[in-house]
């Protein structure tokens, strides 16, 4: 693939997520797995996996920072900046025909209920996509018992008031310990 | 729109704003506030409008400083602040991508427990996005049946989140 095709294919990509995807980089792992790793090939699912992650380290709202990481990953530089772009720039434009075409005193007032019944149906998504991952999960049972209570001590760790990033990273360290590659049929 | 602020002064805010959003929070929130709120540069209500509206639109929340940068400085001023979260965005993705080269081993090590970790961060996020909603006996049903509807049923989100605003404006239309 050219260049331009590689960069022009990142916007694209990204600016379609940053168009159809509601809730942020959370809610919207699934679609990310099914463009990015499935249909582009552009990451290994692992690799994308770890992204989620390590977008945290970047000092930029998360889900921006995971179009810049894999954006970067695909077409360095520019493409960092393309994938960021095209995924900011569908809301942004959004918010400006807001502030343009419609008054504060609209959306504070008569459509409060609208944003507020938008805000349910994120909170819905997110605990189903969380739902989703566990379920996605391959492995023993015994191996699903342990992940799954690994998801539920992150969970409560964070609501207990553990930052996200430190959750999530001593996650990963405890999950390393316990949760092993498990061998193939061809391995035996 | 105000005079009183230049699109340097914002790109150049967002820019400093980058430095408090290590960890993936919106760092530009508590400094937009201090900075043009607090001194009247910006109307509290248009502040408040800007990040509302993110809330009914696609994507990053992040969108909503365009709307702030508007409201400072017209559209030279949207695409100021637009220019100012992209750069540290794209400059801090080169330097993880650094790092991830030479993470290979500790990534294949993290593969199989990197689903679950990330299962329980997006719960996380999910409780992060309701305590402040303070919901009703009503609305966490409707939690529920949304969750539902995604896990087991396997429903676009976008539908339910088309389904949500419909019925949150027939609900304003009522209520009205």
């Amino acid at each position: 693939m050219t260049g331009f095709r590689r960069h022009l294919g990142v916007f694209g990509t990204f600016l379609k997520v940053g168009a159809t995807t509601f809730g942020g980089m959370w809610a919207a792992t699934d679609k990310l797995e099914r463009d990015l790793v499935d249909r582009t090939g552009w990451l290994p699912k692992e690799e994308l996996r770890a992204s989620f992650v390590l977008a945290t380290l970047i000092p930029a709202p998360r889900f921006l920072g995971l179009g810049g990481l894999v954006g970067f990953r695909v077409g360095g530089w520019l493409g960092s900046f393309l994938g960021a772009l095209g995924l900011i720039l569908p809301a942004s434009l959004l918010v400006l025909a807001g502030a343009v075409l419609v008054g504060p005193e609209l959306l504070a007032g008569p459509l409060e209920p609208m944003t507020r019944a938008v805000s349910i149906a994120i909170v819905g998504i997110l605990f189903g996509n969380a739902y989703r991952q566990v379920r996605g999960e391959k492995g023993s049972r015994r191996h699903r018992q342990i992940g799954t209570a690994l998801s539920v001590a992150i969970f409560a760790s964070v609501v207990l008031g553990v930052p996200l990033v430190v959750s999530a990273v001593v996650g990963f360290v405890v999950g390393a310990l316990l949760l092993r590659p498990e061998p193939k049929e061809g391995d035996r | 729109m105000t005079d009183d602020v230049g699109v340097v002064e914002i790109f150049l805010l967002m820019l400093f704003s980058a430095l408090f959003s290590f960890g993936g929070g919106s760092g530009q929130i508590p400094l937009i506030q201090g900075r043009w709120v607090e001194t009247g540069k910006l109307p509290p209500e248009l502040f408040s409008f800007s990040l509302a509206i993110t809330y009914l639109a696609p994507g990053p929340r992040a969108g909503f400083l365009a709307g702030v940068g508007y409201y400072l400085a017209g559209l030279p001023g949207a695409g100021a602040a637009m220019l100012g979260i992209l750069v540290p965005t794209v400059l801090g993705a080169g330097a993880v991508n650094a790092a991830l080269g030479r993470m290979q081993r500790i990534l294949r090590r993290l593969k199989p427990s990197s689903g679950f970790v990330i299962a329980g961060l997006i719960a996380a996020a999910a409780w992060g996005t309701a305590r402040p909603l303070d919901l009703l006996p009503v609305e966490m049903l409707a939690v529920a049946a949304v969750a539902v509807a995604v896990a087991w049923r396997d429903v676009e989100p976008l539908k339910l989140v088309l389904a949500a605003l419909s019925l949150g404006l027939l609900w304003s239309l009522v209520a009205g």
